[in-house]
């Protein structure tokens, strides 16, 4: 029986905690990885366990500690940077596109990158503008760069372990509304291939396709959606790149109508592109237009009731996913 | 502009100023925490000494202790702006040592001074003290191909062309009878000789093949970006359609 209870923040403890005992090669740097045991906790113990030299607590100096991780890649070691807020990638991007993301490329196949930026984003904790936010597009645009985002406790370890073995660098985004959610980690058993999106409801009349947090809004709109008879497909990218969309487009195919929900701002975003690459693939199948929905296009609010108002619930997922099918418009419309 | 040579250590030339000066950072944690007894050296302008990465990166070499040495070779020109205009002081070497470096300057004319101070700081980086050394030279021609240096008179250019490391090496060795006219002709006709050969073999070759251009975006045998025209074949070719 290798199935146990844990959550998510455990779930990514123990993935580095097992993959630092396989590999002395793996090192940790970051804003209070060590002695603080990271800011959500998750690298709690582990400069015990494996030393400053592998542990490695930094100055408040983001875009330097991934340079420092590029370079370390570049010779050898295997860093995983925490950097604390995915908010603070403005003070990195050089470092993240320009270098790690281009290198291989640039140098002609020579010198790779294999690293993997491990960050949190979203929102629900009040935090506000600069602490809340879903970046994953700026990511998702830049060639080079793979890029995952766990919804659950078994992908959070499995698909970190397998960042880990990846030879380009990786962004690892978490999400803070997760780390303390309970969830089965199979260590023996990962939920699907890297890569490879996985269905994580099935149904028939509409396609959810989601990822992160919002992952657990749309099952539970698709919950509610089953008690007024409409069964909707809820499938979980995991992997944002690699991406094989092929459930996606078979999924769509069938229901003929799909929606794509995330936490981001809408605009120019990974729905953005979601729903593109579904509305091109999937045009002569489509019953409907392809719904995106998304966070409001303004920065995140501090005050609790406007954060929530600001990105999809799962009323409002259900909602639409009811006019959509049902053609039966929500009291607001 | 993105030359690299892996067999040599060299990880590679960077196109955003200052932005390589990290990995040397990486590169110094990978060499300690190996316990290889190498030194990573970064070699970067005096345009680099005014972007904030730059102090990042010393900070954290003097924090950890790591066999780096940061090499600022001073030719006193970023593009058209001599140094005196990009900075409010001019001393590096005062920047460094407020780091924590173990700061030395060179004149860029002479080899053996260049050496002599290079060897003092990977002495002290491999003991665990990080170096600065800065190498005072002049930039003797504009920054790129069109740049006919507007920004300088001929004099000045002329004079600064002087300070050249390999005619004063020359002369220094043939004074020491360390090598002959015969001998030195003798490189500079096969260091053309390669340039030339170099350059021929770029202007004959073809271009290369289109798919070319997805290769070493990511590592081999991982999934490749997907070409256009077969995305387009997919959506649009007969038995895509319903």
């Amino acid at each position: 029986m290798t199935a146990v209870q844990t959550t998510y923040r455990e779930a990514i403890r123990q993935a580095l905690l097992d993959a630092m005992a396989e590999d002395g090669d793996v090192i940790l740097i970051g804003e209070e990885v060590g002695v603080y045991g990271g800011a959500y906790g998750v690298t709690k113990g582990l400069i015990d366990l494996y030393g400053a030299n592998r542990v490695i607590d930094s100055p408040i100096s983001e875009a330097g500690i991934v340079g420092v991780a590029v370079g370390a890649a570049m010779t050898g070691l295997r860093p995983v940077v925490e950097l604390m807020y995915v908010d603070f990638v403005g003070l990195v991007m050089d470092q993240l596109a320009n270098q790690a993301a281009k290198s291989r490329y640039m140098f002609g196949g020579q010198i790779g990158v294999p690293m993997v930026l491990r960050t949190q984003g979203g929102t629900g904790r009040s935090a506000a503008a600069q602490h809340s936010q879903s970046l994953e597009a700026w990511m998702m645009h830049t060639p080079g760069l793979r890029l995952v985002m766990p919804a659950t406790v078994n992908d959070a370890y499995h698909l970190l372990r397998e960042s880990l073995r990846q030879p380009d660098p990786v962004v690892f985004i978490e999400h803070k509304g997760l780390y303390t959610m309970k969830g089965t980690l199979d260590v023996a058993a990962p939920d699907g291939d890297w890569g490879a999106p996985v269905v994580r409801r099935a149904g028939g009349d509409v396609t959810l396709v989601t990822y992160s947090r919002m992952l657990h809004e749309s099952l539970a709109a698709a919950d509610a959606l089953a008690g007024q008879g409409i069964e909707a497909e809820v499938i979980d990218l995991r992997c944002l790149n690699p991406l094989d969309d092929t459930a996606i487009m078979a999924s769509v195919r069938r229901t003929g109508r799909a929606m794509v929900v995330t936490e981001a701002a809408l605009t120019g975003s990974v729905a953005s592109e979601l729903s593109a690459r579904i509305s091109e693939v999937c045009f002569d199948w489509l019953e409907e237009p392809v719904l995106r929905i998304g966070g409001e296009d303004i920065p995140i609010p501090v005050s609790p009731a406007l954060e929530r108002g600001s990105i999809p619930s799962a009323q409002l997922i259900a909602e639409a996913a009811r006019w959509l099918v049902a053609r039966e418009a929500p009291a607001w419309a | 502009m993105h030359i690299a040579d892996r067999t040599l250590g060299h990880l590679g030339a960077n196109a955003i100023v200052g932005g390589g000066i990290p990995h040397v950072v990486g590169a110094g944690l990978t060499y300690r925490n190996r316990g290889t007894g190498q030194v990573s050296v970064a070699f970067y302008g005096d345009g680099a000494m005014q972007q904030g990465i730059l102090y990042e990166a010393m900070n954290m070499a003097a924090l950890w202790r790591l066999p780096v040495i940061f090499c600022c070779i001073n030719n006193q020109y970023g593009m058209g702006t001599r140094i005196d205009r990009a900075v409010g002081k001019l001393a590096f070497g005062e920047r460094a040592e407020a780091f924590g470096l173990a700061a030395r300057r060179a004149d860029g004319s002479d080899v053996e001074a260049v050496h002599e101070a290079a060897t003092d700081l990977m002495r002290l980086a491999r003991a665990g003290q990080p170096g600065f050394l800065e190498i005072v030279s002049y930039r003797f021609y504009g920054h790129a191909r069109m740049d006919k240096s507007p920004y300088r008179t001929p004099e000045e250019e002329a004079q600064g062309r002087q300070t050249d490391p390999v005619v004063t090496a020359r002369a220094r060795m043939a004074a020491m009878g360390l090598a002959d006219e015969p001998a030195l002709s003798s490189i500079d006709n096969d260091a053309a000789a390669e340039m030339d050969g170099a350059l021929a073999f770029a202007i004959a070759a073809t271009a290369p093949d289109l798919g070319s251009m997805f290769q070493d975006v990511y590592a081999p045998g991982t999934p490749a970006p997907r070409p256009q025209r077969d995305r387009l074949s997919a959506i649009l070719s007969e038995g895509a359609r319903a």
